[in-house]
């Protein structure tokens, strides 16, 4: 039975990286003698200012809720453009979305900071519209991927627009659209750090104070803890997407 | 069952259909054919509203298809097309289940619906949980069918829908509608380019050229009195006639002289072309004809073969 040892490892290795990220993350003051040794010309060499069960919290928040808007985003307007009566913006839909990528999203962060002030509201709108930009390619995609016979064949048998959409067409896009909210994600995951840079709590926090501050140490700690955070939502969404049938 | 009145279609400057007309009756097994790009399929598709015409009027069962809700009247009308388009993503038995689904019928109704489908039409229980991808294209189309069968329509549209199998499926196929039909005196409108499966399939023959209906009759008429000569190469020039041996049966051309006992034999369902091909194999003018209980029925003569053609 190849296919279920394949799942059973995945979910393995997605337990075990989790597992690890929580061990890193509850245990952090524990390296301290450790980083004092490896740093001595350090007087701290922990980040102190929130505990990394804190900032690894409000990080996930940030990556969630902005995922989240993405998400809804990307797949409503990829769904539109693709109806009949939306057919005309899909052209445009695609450019918007293919340009949106080109821009770093610090610059979508600094162009926010004057709409909406410092803190986590500029972080969510930058990482919202970045990542709605992945989750719409995959929209477009998917559904552009649903056999056309398949459609004709739904529409000629009386399939409402609708129902042919939940039980033809967004099931079959799915597969691809899974792949679209991953990317999103782990791209939030790596991004949400520069919300620090506007005033936002996340895993970004230590890693800008040890730079201004020159603490290699905290920017170490800064970017295991989110490098091993996005590994391990990447494991998880490698679950997802083996419990996902392929046809 | 479906009055088409005046109906003209024009898709980007590009006359598609013009100004056709006609009647197809309860129970016909009507055959829309032409060359590719006649305009066939797209007149199909009006009749279940696919295709909206910019004038004239459909009625199906009696009542115009403008004026009613698009989605019930094609749950009430099969559809079958060449690329077959089941659902990927779902299995033998819920393709097959598809409109009563749509249509609500609880789950125990449409179970005995399955299972009366894949009898009627010889499908393979052991493929119900199957599918599509596990299947060979027969098969495929196999099911296709059956998708349009289920909810028991009066009336189904195919288009093309033997033209990409191979040789046996496609006669296996046209065998199964030819039986469906007579079984179930549904009412069949197909499309095809396929002269020998119009003739052998269809009780009335539209032939369409540039978007207009050139003639309308049973095949014999139509092959034996084209209305042009564009008809006339259509079904095969001067060797058409050579199709009607599909169509006519042995019991249609036979007499009903007692046969001698040294007569080789056929049956009356047998087609004249098994006759005929009987008759070169035995160096035989004449056939004894029995019936299913073995008892002779009578005779067929070869020139009884060449005047049925004219009958």
């Amino acid at each position: 039975m190849p296919e279920r040892s394949g799942r059973r490892g995945r979910l393995a290795a997605a337990g075990a990286f989790s597992l690890a990220l929580i061990a890193l993350v509850v245990a952090m003051p524990a390296f301290r003698p450790g980083l004092h040794q490896l740093f001595p010309e350090l007087r701290e060499p922990i980040y102190a200012r929130a505990s990394f069960v804190t900032l690894t919290i409000a990080h996930l928040q940030l990556v969630a809720i902005a995922t989240g808007f993405a998400a809804a985003a990307g797949i409503a307007i990829g769904i539109a453009v693709t109806r009949e009566a939306g057919r005309a913006f899909a052209p445009l839909a695609r450019t918007v979305g293919t340009i949106g990528q080109t821009f770093p999203p610090v610059a979508v962060l600094a162009l926010a900071v004057p709409l909406l002030g410092y803190g986590s509201a500029p972080t969510l709108a930058a990482l919202s519209i970045y990542a709605a930009l992945p989750v719409l390619e995959a929209t477009l995609s998917g559904l552009g991927a649903v056999p056309a016979d398949a459609r004709d064949a739904a529409k000629g048998l009386g399939f409402s627009a609708w129902t042919m959409l939940w039980v033809i067409e967004l099931p079959l896009a799915w597969p691809l659209m899974l792949t679209g909210l991953r990317n999103a994600t782990i791209i939030n995951v790596g991004t949400a750090t520069i919300g620090s840079s506007v005033g936002a709590l996340s895993l970004g926090s230590p890693i800008l104070e040890g730079l201004s501050a020159s603490n290699p140490a905290f920017v170490i700690e800064g970017a295991v803890v989110v490098a091993l955070l996005a590994i391990t939502i990447d494991r998880w969404f490698d679950v997802l997407e083996d419990m996902t049938p392929v046809i | 069952m479906i009055q088409i009145d005046h109906v003209s279609k024009t898709f980007a400057g590009t006359q598609a259909l013009a100004d056709c007309t006609l009647t197809i009756d309860d129970g016909a097994f009507f055959v829309l054919i032409g060359p590719s790009g006649c305009g066939k399929s797209t007149l199909l598709r009006t009749i279940n509203g696919l295709i909206a015409p910019d004038t004239g009027t459909i009625r199906v069962r009696g009542k115009d298809i403008a004026t009613e809700d698009p989605e019930r009247l094609r749950q009430s009308i099969g559809y079958v097309i060449q690329s077959v388009g089941l659902f990927p993503h779902w299995t033998v038995a819920a393709n097959i289940a598809a409109v009563p689904q749509l249509m609500r019928w609880d789950k125990g109704k449409i179970a005995r619906r399955v299972d009366e489908i894949v009898a009627l039409l010889r499908i393979d229980p052991a493929l119900l949980p199957r599918y599509p991808h596990q299947l060979s294209g027969g098969q495929r189309q196999r099911i296709g069918v059956a998708r349009a069968l289920a909810a028991g329509p009066d009336l189904i549209l195919m288009d093309e829908p033997f033209s990409a199998l191979d040789p046996v499926s496609r006669v296996e196929l046209q065998a199964e509608m030819r039986r469906v039909h007579a079984e179930s005196k549904t009412t069949i409108v197909m499309v095809t380019h396929d002269v020998g499966e119009a003739l052998s399939l269809a009780t009335t023959l539209a032939i369409m050229r540039a978007g207009r209906i050139i003639q309308i009759g049973t095949p014999a008429a139509v092959v034996g009195a084209p209305a042009d000569d564009f008809v006339a190469q259509f079904l095969g020039g001067p060797e058409r006639f050579l199709h009607l041996l599909d169509v006519l049966s042995v019991g249609a051309a036979m007499s009903a002289e007692p046969p001698s006992g040294a007569m080789p034999r056929i049956a009356t369902s047998a087609s004249l072309r098994a006759a005929l091909s009987l008759m070169m194999a035995e160096g035989a003018q004449a056939l004894a004809v029995g019936d299913g209980d073995g008892a002779s029925v009578g005779t067929l003569r070869l020139d009884a073969i060449v005047a049925a053609s004219h009958a």
